[in-house]
């Protein structure tokens, strides 16, 4: 009955539109409103006082074709996300894993001890990392020249300063991840477990044939939270390393905020928060579907 | 005879008071954002002299932060402060951004008074749109206590910088600071650049060209970072920042011997040294070395202005144009401004007390303001500063750190920087 028939539907359901639209009020002020705006704000030129200077595609073809910064922030952030994601979130598991024993003590303890790190703002431990990593007066390197290795220059060098925020990262985020694990694993039935220790199945190999592939729709969550906090991170470069030596840890979201406070040029800045929201996706949308494929196999609850 | 003598009496006591009036109908409060948030604080008592009912109240942030949030209030249309404190990297951006009061009328009557050079940075289309309020003039700060330990002369030329260099790196003293990463100037003020720029302009270059083209590959850049390059291979500069802790801490130990700096490096030392330090009293200024024996001992680093916003309502604007005239353009002003440290851009100051017989007790009893007005005419004055400034700074500074660690050469990698430079 196409659009009179939509328009008769919320006339009837009037009570229930009127409830649900707060969220779809806000959500179009606030959410899609800028989206859009930005959209045709990356279609023009402009410096925040003068005019607005509609220039097309301009500003995605000198990103894509002339800008080396950009392609140099792209490929850091796909760095530090190869490097730090799957690390941290196998070992978010693990440590899930074995607090997850009911006859581990102090569980809690524990348990708010690596959560602690996600709590704490960012701009706090990047200024503490910042100190630590300092190579002649860190610690981290003043206990390294102790044990005889001689300290590497964690933020000062083009070669490690995306290690020292991939170190960051993993350090904050571990917890997060641990807690979300744990509540996957709480909806994983003992009954598995029994079963499977009757069959005289080892830690390992319950570990490995069990939990992990049980956890699955879980590792998938945690994967796509963090690739989409990894593809669009600003503090820990900002702080950490300000996107140097050079342009060695510069992040796509830190670009995109030197072009537009630094330099004043919103447009082009607009066209790589665009670009970003694209590299964002492609990956975002590659996890779901390998990792929620055999859902319909594996059904943790 | 005796009328003509009350006359003569009678203007000789009137007059002084007549030179600072005091000024009891403005009254409000003018808010500032700055870096230098002490300097305005310094000058604030002296300027309530004058205007007793009028409060400054001074928000200190950092260098950076400052000029993002006046970029962000002047964009938006609303929240900037009536006093705008803006580096002289960044006037011509925030003109061409728009939305600063045209202070040509003001300017007229004293343009004398200012060094040409800051005039036209503050100007454009013919119009003026800050009032120039402090200098940098460059000089080597030295730690005299190492000087006078190890019996060294101080370098006239940068070739005698390298053999004394390498002398004092025998006894483990550096002769200053350069940080090899080049880290991005996202939290910082000058950065490594700033030595770089420094040395161009002491060559007579600069980073634009008549027509604002860029010009990073030009011979005097390619002279400078080389030897920039040359004191970081041989070793003879310490491998910190130069502003952070670790810096202060090797000044303190007498393991490095001193920095480039401008004179606003006063205030600097005043802040990080205390009496109780050994390196109290005993740092001193001298000129920088030339690049040839007899030639241009010269540079500028550094320098602000002070602008007012045009969305300031206009009681607001009449309050901070009395601090900026003040503090800018009277004697009373230019003095507490000496006074705090830094060195003022008002010329008839140069020639006074205030100027020529400024000592700090940091700097032992050096005149070193008589040193720096000395200096200033000398300096180059082939420096451009358009809009985009900042912006090929942060390109050469992200290029320093490849240079300086090998990983291409002076030439090469200039010659990158220049590519992109030309492509913004």
């Amino acid at each position: 009955m196409g659009r009179k028939g939509f328009l008769h539907d919320v006339g009837r359901n009037r009570q229930a539109y009127l409830f649900v639209s707060p969220f779809f009020i806000l959500f179009v002020v606030f959410g899609l409103y800028p989206i859009i705006y930005s959209f045709v704000l990356s279609l023009n030129e402009w410096n925040a006082t003068k005019p607005w200077k509609f220039v097309g595609l301009k500003n995605y073809a000198t990103l894509l074709l002339k800008d080396a910064v950009f392609w140099t922030s792209l490929y850091n952030v796909v760095y530090v996300f190869i490097i730090n994601v799957p690390i941290m979130i196998f070992l978010s598991v693990f440590i899930a894993v074995a607090l997850n024993n009911p006859a581990r003590r102090h569980k809690d303890f524990f348990r708010i001890v690596y959560l602690l790190p996600y709590v704490t703002s960012v701009l706090s431990i990047a200024i503490v990392f910042f100190v630590l990593f300092d190579d002649r007066a860190g610690l981290v390197n003043l206990l390294l020249a102790k044990v005889g290795i001689p300290g590497p220059h964690w933020l000062s060098s083009a070669s490690m300063s995306k290690i020292s925020i991939d170190i960051l990262i993993t350090w904050k985020w571990t917890g997060y991840n641990m807690i979300i694990a744990l509540a996957g694993l709480q909806s994983i039935e003992t009954q598995i477990y029994d079963a499977a220790r009757i069959d005289g199945a080892s830690g390992f190999r319950t570990f490995w044939q069990i939990t992990f592939p049980l956890l699955r729709p879980v590792i998938g969550f945690q994967f796509i939270m963090s690739t989409i906090g990894t593809f669009n991170m600003f503090t820990e470069p900002y702080f950490l390393t300000s996107g140097g030596p050079g342009y060695s840890s510069i992040s796509l979201v830190l670009y995109l905020y030197r072009s537009a406070f630094k330099f004043f040029q919103l447009g082009y800045a607009a066209s790589i928060a665009f670009l970003t929201f694209i590299v964002v996706l492609i990956p975002s949308v590659l996890q779901v579907r390998i990792w929620a494929e055999r859902d319909r196999t594996y059904s943790a609850t | 005879m005796k009328r003509l003598l009350l006359l003569v009496l009678a203007a000789c006591i009137l007059s002084p008071l007549a030179f600072g009036q005091v000024n009891t109908d403005l009254k409000g409060t003018i808010t500032c954002w700055t870096w230098t948030a002490k300097a305005i604080a310094f000058v604030t008592p002296e300027f309530q002299k004058l205007y007793p009912n009028i409060n400054v109240d001074v928000t200190p942030m950092s260098h950076p932060d400052t000029h993002d949030k006046i970029f962000v209030a002047i964009a938006s249309g609303s929240g900037a402060p009536d006093l705008l404190t803006i580096d002289s990297a960044y006037i011509q951006k925030f003109i061409e951004q728009g939305g600063l009061v045209d202070m040509t009328d003001y300017i007229n009557t004293v343009k004398a008074k200012f060094p040409a050079y800051k005039i036209a940075n503050d100007s454009a289309g013919g119009h003026v749109f800050a009032v120039p309020f402090d200098c940098g003039p460059v000089g080597y700060y030295y730690q005299k206590g190492i000087v006078d330990k190890y019996k060294i002369t101080l370098p006239a030329t940068w070739a005698q910088w390298m053999t004394v260099g390498k002398q004092l790196k025998a006894k483990g003293v550096y002769m200053n600071t350069i940080s090899v990463a080049a880290t991005a100037m996202d939290q910082s003020q000058h950065g490594e650049v700033g030595q770089h720029s420094l040395l161009v302009q002491q060559q007579g270059g600069a980073y634009f060209d008549e027509n604002l083209r860029p010009t990073l590959d030009s011979k005097e850049s390619v002279t400078a970072m080389k030897l920039i390059k040359q004191m970081v291979d041989a070793g003879i500069a310490a491998n910190v920042e130069q502003g952070a802790p670790a810096a202060y801490d090797m000044f303190n130990k007498g393991q490095v011997l001193g920095v480039i700096s401008a004179a606003w490096y006063v205030n600097v030392l005043n802040n990080f040294v205390t009496p109780d330090m050994a390196q109290f009293g005993n740092w001193r200024v001298a000129a920088m070395p030339a690049f040839a024996p007899g030639g241009v001992r010269a540079s500028n680093l550094g320098g602000s202005e002070l602008a007012i916003a045009t969305q300031t309502s206009d009681e607001q604007q009449k309050l901070a144009m009395a601090f900026i005239k003040f503090v800018c353009g009277s004697l009373e002003g230019a003095k507490a401004h000496a006074d705090y440290g830094e060195f003022p851009a008002f010329m008839p100051a140069w020639p006074t007390d205030i100027v020529q017989n400024k000592t700090f007790p940091v700097l032992g009893d050096q005149k070193v303001y008589k040193l720096f007005a000395q200096i200033t005419p000398t300096v180059p004055a082939t420096w451009r500063i358009p809009p985009v400034y900042t912006q090929i700074q942060s390109i050469l500074q992200a290029k320093m750190n490849s240079i300086l660690t090998n990983k291409v050469t002076v030439e090469k990698g200039l010659a990158e920087a220049q590519a992109e430079a030309l492509s913004k």
